[in-house]
């Protein structure tokens, strides 16, 4: 579950990318945010990955307290969600498999399980014979479905998607949002920042639009 | 720290170096280049001083006793030259030991002697040798007090020279080695810096995993003891082989002047146990140490 109460975020530098933010996101939602750039959705992200902390308000993730955290509690954090970004973020001296194991391996799990685990993912998004490859190999949306696979190796409760179509091809940005989508009828809460309203029209989910640093809609409250 | 995420950071830290090998290469080369300018610094300037304390070892003081001193007198002046302090040997020479010693140097040509000499013209002395040359001339007008010292001869034009000498090769030895290590420090800081910039994406990628600041740092830290120690072996290595090939050609050197320096050297095996003690010490340390530093740096996300 994420909720944000009343949150505001100011940069050093002045500027006000957040203004007392309130919304309410429940687990196994499946939520677009939408806003033009510069509108504050990368500082909510940001806010999400508990990169950035609030200037005031409180942010809870997944039951952790955001602002109260140690700063040596955010491993533990983080692994209690996926990530996916618009460049992928795959280490790039690191093969497809090693890629999503190491997503694994902080959490100090046993490398039978990794040996079981990574290559049921990598065959749940498409790509069972990649395993041995290196990321630049791959085309946009492979290494996007790499992300993917990375994101839900540890069996996330919330996977935070972060204009993950932005890179690619439009047909292959509709199978990504698919694989999320079948992802969350598994019960996975889906956060999935946009600017591609086409897409979010072809999947009638929850839509947030965030304006100037505020909430100016969500279909949550519509319904 | 499960055993099995040990082996498997250290693997990945072993990889690393091969994965990367292009900066491994360059700080390895730039490693090398520092500990072969530093441990090179070191060995002349030990060898300088020790030559010169060599030298400094070989001076000899004699003193001449007056004529007709009974042998109580002349054993007297000998414990008070003992006495004045700073004197590190004193052998008592007799006229006729001097005047045998005389006759032995001449070798063939002694015949010319026997026509000449109808009594020994030579006076009873003492040779000494003082501890600290650079107060020679203090203490040799101390002995020049003693009653029945007829004349003392000494090196005291040379023993000055040497003494500044030394002084300039130790000020000029500590210099140069200080300025080497802070310059080691500065390429070797960068270097890394370079390495790790170059990688701060995969460190931030690791962050936004959820890996711990250890887990990151970790294979980093192996990363930078495993070059440091390939290049102290290769620095000690070239030094070794390098010292003991100019050794070699100096002591069969045509200059016997060469020679005699080359002799007063010390031989590798007496400095090589602190040579590997200090670049396997400081690879390793500034591998470990300036990776982990460095590293830090990018794991605030």
């Amino acid at each position: 579950m994420i909720e944000f109460k009343n949150v505001s975020k100011t940069y050093p530098n002045g500027t006000k990318a957040l203004k007392d933010v309130s919304l309410k996101i429940n687990d196994g939602d499946f939520v677009f945010i939408v806003g033009s750039s510069g509108a504050g959705k990368s500082t909510l992200i940001k806010m999400l990955l508990r990169e950035e902390v609030a200037s005031s308000g409180s942010v809870v993730v997944n039951g952790f307290d955001l602002n109260k955290m140690k700063r040596r509690r955010i491993p533990a954090f983080r692994r209690s969600l996926g990530v996916v970004f618009q460049d992928f973020r795959l280490i790039p001296n690191m093969s497809v498999y090693d890629n999503v194991a190491f997503a694994m391996r902080v959490t100090n799990a046993s490398s039978r399980d990794i040996r079981k685990r990574v290559p049921y993912i990598l065959n749940l998004v498409g790509l069972p014979n990649k395993a041995k490859v290196m990321p630049s190999q791959l085309s946009g949306g492979e290494q996007q479905r790499v992300a993917l696979a990375r994101a839900l190796v540890n069996n996330p409760q919330l996977i935070i998607a972060d204009e993950p179509t932005g890179n690619i091809d439009p047909e292959l940005s509709y199978q990504i949002v698919d694989l999320l989508n079948e992802i969350n009828k598994c019960g996975t809460t889906i956060v999935m920042v946009t600017h591609e309203h086409d897409l979010v029209y072809q999947f009638d989910r929850r839509v947030i639009t965030i304006d100037n640093g505020m909430v100016v809609s969500d279909t949550d409250w519509e319904v | 720290m499960k055993s099995g995420n040990f082996a498997y950071l250290v693997k990945e830290g072993a990889r690393n170096v091969w994965v990367n090998r292009l900066m491994s290469l360059a700080s390895v080369g730039v490693l090398i280049a520092c500990m072969l300018l530093m441990g090179g610094a070191m060995l002349i300037s030990y060898n300088i001083n020790e030559a010169v304390g060599y030298v400094e070892n070989q001076n000899e003081v004699v003193v001449f006793l007056d004529e007709n001193l009974t042998d109580e007198q002349m054993k007297s002046i000998g414990t008070q030259i003992e006495n004045k302090g700073n004197i590190s040997k004193s052998t008592f020479v007799s006229k006729d030991d001097a005047l045998y010693d005389m006759i032995e140097e001449m070798g063939e040509s002694q015949d010319i002697m026997d026509g000449l000499l109808t009594e020994n013209p030579l006076l009873d002395s003492y040779e000494i040798s003082v501890s600290d040359l650079s107060i020679l001339s203090d203490t040799v007008s101390k002995i020049e007090n003693i009653d029945g010292v007829y004349k003392v001869v000494s090196p005291t034009e040379a023993a000055s020279t040497l003494t500044s000498i030394r002084k300039i090769v130790n000020i000029a030895g500590s210099a140069i080695i200080i300025i080497l290590f802070v310059v080691s420090i500065v390429i070797i800081a960068n270097t890394i810096k370079i390495t790790i910039f170059n990688r701060r994406k995969e460190v931030s990628i690791m962050k936004y995993v959820g890996a711990t600041d250890w887990f990151i740092k970790f294979p980093f830290i192996i990363e930078g003891i495993i070059i440091g120690l390939l290049s102290s072996a290769i620095a000690y290595g070239m030094l070794w082989l390098g010292y003991q090939y100019l050794m070699e050609n100096l002591l069969t050197h045509n200059s016997s002047w060469l020679q005699g320096v080359a002799e007063s050297f010390v031989s590798f095996d007496q400095i090589a146990l602190s040579v590997a003690i200090g670049f396997f010490g400081s690879g390793v340390g500034i591998g470990a140490i300036g990776s982990s530093i460095f590293v830090s740096k990018y794991l605030k996300v």
